[in-house]
């Protein structure tokens, strides 16, 4: 779904500001996949990510969305950007409607929806994004509180009910009952066959949304693997400067007591097995 | 200290925040929780004066937040939410600098603590960037240092660690926590993150911009049924201690994450 081949990148090219921001970086996810894209803060994650949509063109390498090359005159960005939904960092620094509903219908409207469809499409994201969409419909963007916006910032991108979807950080300031809502509905999502790249700060949401992840250091793609490699692994993971998820430290005690226990990736479903719950 | 007296303040036709009552002490490290729009960040901003109460009153070292205006905000630093509603230098460098210029700090001085601060959260790389060449987290510690700089007597610090890694997080997380034992300030922390109300001094939880607990760590994340009603998470080494002391596995329930996995 998603190639890139030898990209690169390097912000303020020739001034004394140069900073490389993506070295040589080679990856490929399939549809249907699940990625969680972790590193330290400035490794590279959200200029990455921006490749995928073709939002960033990268000074050398390539970049292919569903086969087309992003590089290319013939390839139609628009389509690509219909294609690829992509959830900033800091979202709601892009709002510009006066009303929700509006802000939330502008991708759908875009596209050539209109009257019912349109007001489904829109109703269907905010009432995932756990709104009552009558309640917030009418209201200004710009008057809500942070974790808030974030979610009707999500909500406008998967009104557009994009084939992958690239979340930057989306669960860094959310609340407990905001944040649990966004990782059901992507795991969900992802389950029903939904492309799904996710960076995060947090490793134990990462073990926990993705079987795969891609580790990025100083602009480098330094791990590409299973998770459960990774997370296990303190070499790697204290080797980039990250850290173990905390189910995965207690997994690990737990393990030598209990050597029947499996793999867990929340701490969900370490109780449930303890409890000769749902996961044995 | 900072006292904040059966304060209400509303945007517009609701109360955001009602009746709320806190006190603040210099040295003190109080944690606020509460699910998104519950009024954590109103109650920030109602700290160091940029907000006023519509009624009840705050109160800064016995002065009320209406009577005084700039003084305060050298007095109560505030690290926003959103480290872009803060920047305000064309450098990274400039940003830090502008609260001091304004403070009429010398220069020499001014120099000195800059190199300090920027040594001390490593950003010294980006001194002559501009803010809006940065990464998300990047922006975060720039604009954490552009309050601390100022060697504010109290810090209201809303959701800091929000965009930054594990280690930066821990690294940013233990200096403020420790600000407040060495420098006897008095920290008000805002996060989402319950494990970093662990150690507070207090902990103060907000629902519909109503305070609905207060008391140390363990009395309030105890209360389960509660923070679940309000939205509020129990840090998970809590929540697993309580699990599995109760399926017998561990003999003891603590509270933090270290003293869990030792006792694993
Ligand atoms: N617009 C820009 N102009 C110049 N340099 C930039 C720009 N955006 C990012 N950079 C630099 O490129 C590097 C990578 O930034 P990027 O935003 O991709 O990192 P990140 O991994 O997303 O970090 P974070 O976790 O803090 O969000 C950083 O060192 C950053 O300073
Ligand atoms: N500028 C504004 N205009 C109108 N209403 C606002 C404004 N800012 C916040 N509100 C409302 O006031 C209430 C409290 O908001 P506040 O930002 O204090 O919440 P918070 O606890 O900081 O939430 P979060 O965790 O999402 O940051 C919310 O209902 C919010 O919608
Ligand atoms: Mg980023
Ligand atoms: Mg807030």
């Amino acid at each position: 779904m998603i190639v890139l081949e030898n990209v690169s990148l390097t912000y303020d090219s020739g001034t004394i500001f140069q900073k490389a921001a993506i070295k040589n970086v080679s990856l490929s996810i399939r549809k249907g996949e699940s990625v969680s894209i972790v590193g330290k803060i400035g490794s590279g994650k959200s200029t990455l990510v921006q490749f995928f949509n073709g939002l960033i063109k990268p000074d050398s390498g390539k970049v292919f969305v569903g086969g087309e090359d992003l590089g290319s005159k013939e390839t139609n960005l628009k389509s690509v950007r219909r294609k690829v939904g992509l959830v900033f960092q800091y979202p709601e620094e892009q709002f510009f409607a006066e009303t929700v509903f509006d802000e939330v219908a502008f991708g759908p409207k875009n596209m050539g929806l209109s009257g019912k469809e349109l007001k489904d499409a829109v109703w269907q994201s905010l009432s995932d994004m756990g709104f009552n969409p009558s309640d917030v419909a009418n209201l200004s963007p710009f008057g809500l509180s942070g974790g808030e916006k974030r979610r009707i910032a999500i909500a406008s991108i998967i009104a557009m009910n994009p084939e992958v979807l690239v979340l930057d950080e989306p669960t860094s300031g959310l609340d407990y009952t905001g944040r649990n809502l966004l990782i059901e509905y992507l795991k969900n999502e992802n389950k029903k066959g939904r492309t799904l790249v996710f960076v995060t700060h947090n490793m134990d949401e990462a073990l926990e949304v993705s079987r795969r992840v891609i580790a990025m250091k100083d602009g480098k793609k330094v791990f590409d693997g299973n998770s459960e490699d990774f997370f296990t692994s303190e070499e790697l993971v204290y080797g980039i400067g990250l850290d173990v998820p905390f189910v995965v430290k207690v997994w690990k005690k737990l393990k030598k007591r209990f050597p029947e226990l499996p793999f867990c990736r929340s701490s969900k479903e370490l109780v449930d097995f303890l409890y000769g719950g749902p996961a044995r | 200290m900072i006292r904040f007296e059966n304060v209400f303040f509303s945007y517009g036709d609701k109360w955001a925040v009602q009746n709320f009552n806190l006190t603040i002490r210099k040295g003190e490290f109080v944690a606020l929780l509460g699910s998104n729009g519950s009024g954590k960040s109103t109650i920030a901003r109602l700290a160091n004066g940029l907000f006023l109460p519509n009624k009840g009153s705050v109160f800064v070292d016995g002065f009320s937040t209406s009577e005084i205006g700039e003084e305060l905000k050298a007095k109560v630093g505030l690290v926003f939410q959103n480290p872009d509603d803060q920047f305000v230098g064309t450098t990274v460098e400039e940003d830090i600098a502008f609260g001091l210029e304004n403070l009429a700090v010398e220069r020499e001085e001014a120099k000195r603590r800059i190199l300090e601060i920027s040594e001390l959260l490593d950003i010294g790389k980006y001194l002559r960037t501009s803010p809006s060449m940065l990464s998300g987290g990047e922006k975060q510690k720039v604009a954490i240092a552009g309050v601390l700089v100022m060697q504010p007597r109290y810090l209201i610090l809303d959701e800091i660690t929000a965009l930054l890694d594990p280690v930066n997080r821990k690294e940013i997380f233990d200096f403020v926590f420790q600000l407040a034992r060495r420098k006897n300030i008095g920290v008000l922390y805002i996060t989402h993150i319950s494990s970093e109300a662990l150690n507070a001094d207090k902990v103060v939880v907000l629902h519909g911009g109503k305070k609905v607990a207060e008391g140390i760590p363990a009395e309030v994340f105890r209360n389960f049924s509660l923070m679940e009603s309000v939205g509020v998470s129990v840090p998970d080494s809590f929540y697993l201690s309580n699990e599995l002391y109760k399926l017998g596995i561990t003999t003891k329930d603590v509270l933090n994450e270290e003293d869990f996995l030792k006792i694993l």
